[in-house]
């Protein structure tokens, strides 16, 4: 099939950079997720694979092929829009045939191969149907036919569920990654959802500002966020991120935080070289502990607000002069106002340089 | 008693605007009465508001007049041409404003109102001149040329809101599917684009048909029915002139009740 190779690629409109000297290799067969707040260049980096953007800079190869110069007909992609872009004018059938019509398939494969992709996405008793007749869900469902009907190497998709209501929009999902189980192309899939991405992607890529902040597989990027943009974004609630100043007693590394002192367990040995400089603590609410009394190392805090969310309750705490976010389970009573303790897992926090924002690596990789 | 201020408004509202309908409504109510009158009634006094049987005589009479055949293949030959010409230059205008961002792009929208700025009096008579030197006096094909000029800035307007009107999602859906540009354009915008360049057309036709100065100066022998019906104006009897005004009226309404949903639209606003 085909790996997808962007090479320092650029695109600008007028004298907004869209995408800055990205290079990202998509490997064969597999599902890559663009994520990123709107306007930090995910569709445009979409569109500059599709062809239907040219870079201003930089080379985008297909499986071998240097596709940067050659129009969207002829780089072997199919693309899905964040509006179906189903055409009005045509039958659903004809909406899927559409492309195999276009280079000339004969008729017994165009039935052939439009009633195997209408049957892959449950389709099949709309055939004959004009998309106006159509719900929202169905007429997704014929853009994704419309598109795996060619039997793409690489399938582009733009926000493609955005449009969908959240029932539907989780069923989807599931739908489409079990498409991409059976067609295998290599997908390369834009959102701003960091649930779907974290859902859907073999590998996410974060973007920012037109460039790619973290690219890893998605427990790396929600455990291991590169930066502190990366932590705020994915992730709901997001990562909590706490001022602080590295300090070394009796060789232990600690850090104090409006003057409560967090000892580090081994392991942040290397954290010790910054002892008296500024540092930000970075903790996911789901690892931080609730407690009812004082203990070794438990940060004193109030409760300010309790949300059941289903089996968990998302709390607003105040602690260390700042606002935190915890979940704890749906059984914990606590009240509004009531003093406790929290306990972080001290395996899982992260260390962020305040200047930078960037992870700052300071244990093992198998610490 | 109190009225409800935003009843009383809503009142106003409705009072002025059956005021600016009757404005233009009546003298069209009235001449079609007139048209249907039987002609000796017509030249009575007081002359009965609604006319005491149907008659087509009044109509038939406008017909059969000397010329009024020929004006009438005329004028629908000329309006043909100017759709034919109009088209073929808004239309690819309108589709470039609509989906391409090019450098003075709003200079030349305004451009395109400007031309409208010069009176048609002004530009007929070297444009009689000219048409006479290249031989295009006198011919259907010179009249529809100068209607073109006279059209094409409503025409652009028309078409680039109707090119909006087609999301570019689909012609890209179609690109990335295998098409060229020019068959995305062909398969996917055009039947899309199709009833709104109709109304655009439709809108040309009207123009033309009405359009009485540049015909009456471009033309002798091959008069338009609107240079006909002006020139026999003061020649002719009340029957005629009632039957023409009606015969000339007809097309525009019908065309103008088919397009009006077009025309809400005109200065591009996309719509979804």
């Amino acid at each position: 099939m085909a790996e997808i190779r962007l090479q320092n690629v650029w695109k600008l409109f007028g004298k907004t950079i869209a995408v800055r000297d990205l290079t990202l290799t998509i490997n064969d067969g597999e599902f890559l997720v663009l994520l990123g707040p709107s306007g930090c260049g995910k569709t445009t980096t979409l569109r500059c694979i599709a062809g239907l953007e040219v870079p201003d800079r930089g080379r985008i190869i297909i499986g071998n092929r240097d596709v940067t110069d050659l129009p969207p007909a002829r780089r072997g992609i199919a693309m899905v829009f964040q509006s179906y872009a189903v055409f009005p004018h045509m039958t659903v059938f004809e909406n899927i045939a559409f492309g195999l019509r276009v280079r000339k398939f004969s008729e017994a494969e165009i039935q052939k191969r439009v009633r195997e992709a209408a049957e892959l996405l449950q389709i099949e008793e709309l055939l004959q149907r004009y998309p106006a007749q159509l719900s929202g869900g169905q007429r997704q469902r014929v853009a994704v036919a419309r598109a795996i009907v060619m039997r793409p190497e690489v399938l582009l998709m733009d926000e493609p569920l955005s449009n969908l209501d959240a029932l539907l929009r989780l069923h989807m999902r599931a739908e489409l990654k079990r498409l991409h189980l059976e067609i295998k192309s290599t997908t390369v899939y834009v959102t701003h959802d960091q649930v779907e991405a974290l859902s859907l992607g073999d590998r996410i890529a974060v973007m920012k500002d037109g460039q790619i902040i973290q690219c890893d597989v998605p427990e790396k990027v929600y455990a291991e966020p590169e930066n502190m943009f990366v932590g705020s974004f994915i992730g709901s609630p997001p990562m909590n991120f706490l001022q602080g100043k590295v300090t070394m007693a009796d060789r232990a590394v600690a850090v104090e935080m409006n003057g409560v002192r967090l000892t580090l367990p081994p392991g942040f040995e290397k954290l010790g070289e910054r002892a008296g400089s500024q540092i930000i603590v970075g903790i996911r609410p789901e690892n931080i502990e609730i407690l009812r009394e004082a203990r070794e190392n438990a940060i004193p805090a109030q409760v300010i607000v309790i949300e059941p969310i289903g089996f968990q309750r998302l709390l607003t705490l105040q602690a260390l002069g700042a606002t935190l976010k915890a979940t704890t389970q749906a059984d914990v009573t606590l009240a509004p106002g009531e003093q406790v303790w929290l306990r972080f897992d001290l395996q899982k926090i992260r260390m962020m340089d305040p200047k930078t924002g960037k992870a700052i690596p300071c244990r093992h990789p198998d610490g | 008693m109190t009225v409800n201020p935003i009843r009383l408004r809503l009142i106003g509202i409705y009072l002025s605007m059956a005021l600016i309908g009757a404005w233009v409504l009546a003298p069209l109510l009235l001449v079609t009465f007139a048209t249907f009158t039987p002609p000796p009634e017509l030249y009575r006094w007081p002359k009965p508001f609604l006319p005491s049987r149907f008659s087509t005589e009044t109509l038939a009479f406008f017909l059969t007049t000397e010329g009024v055949l020929h004006s009438t293949v005329t004028s629908l030959l000329v309006g043909v041409l100017t759709i034919v010409l109009a088209m073929a230059i808004g239309a690819p205008a309108g589709y470039a404003m609509a989906r391409f961002s090019f450098w003075g792009k709003e200079g030349f929208r305004l451009a395109i109102l400007v031309t409208r700025m010069f009176p048609v009096a002004i530009l007929a008579i070297p444009l009689a001149v000219s048409f006479i030197r290249i031989g295009l006096y006198d011919t259907p094909l010179g009249v529809a040329i100068a209607h073109t000029a006279l059209a094409l800035p409503i025409v652009i307007l028309i078409t680039t809101s109707v090119f909006l009107g087609v999301p570019r999602d689909l012609e890209e859906a179609a690109i990335t599917l295998g098409c060229s540009r020019f068959q995305a354009f062909l398969k996917v915008v055009l039947p899309l684009a199709l009833p709104g360049l109709a109304a655009a057309g439709m809108f040309t036709f009207v123009l033309s048909w009405n359009e009485v100065f540049a015909a009456t100066i471009l033309t002798v022998q091959n008069r338009t029915l609107p240079a006909l019906v002006v020139y026999l104006l003061g020649l002719s009897p009340l029957n005629f002139r009632f039957a023409g005004g009606f015969f000339m009226v007809l097309p525009a309404l019908v065309v103008m009740f088919v397009i009006r949903k077009y025309l809400t639209h005109l200065w591009g606003i996309t719509i979804r």
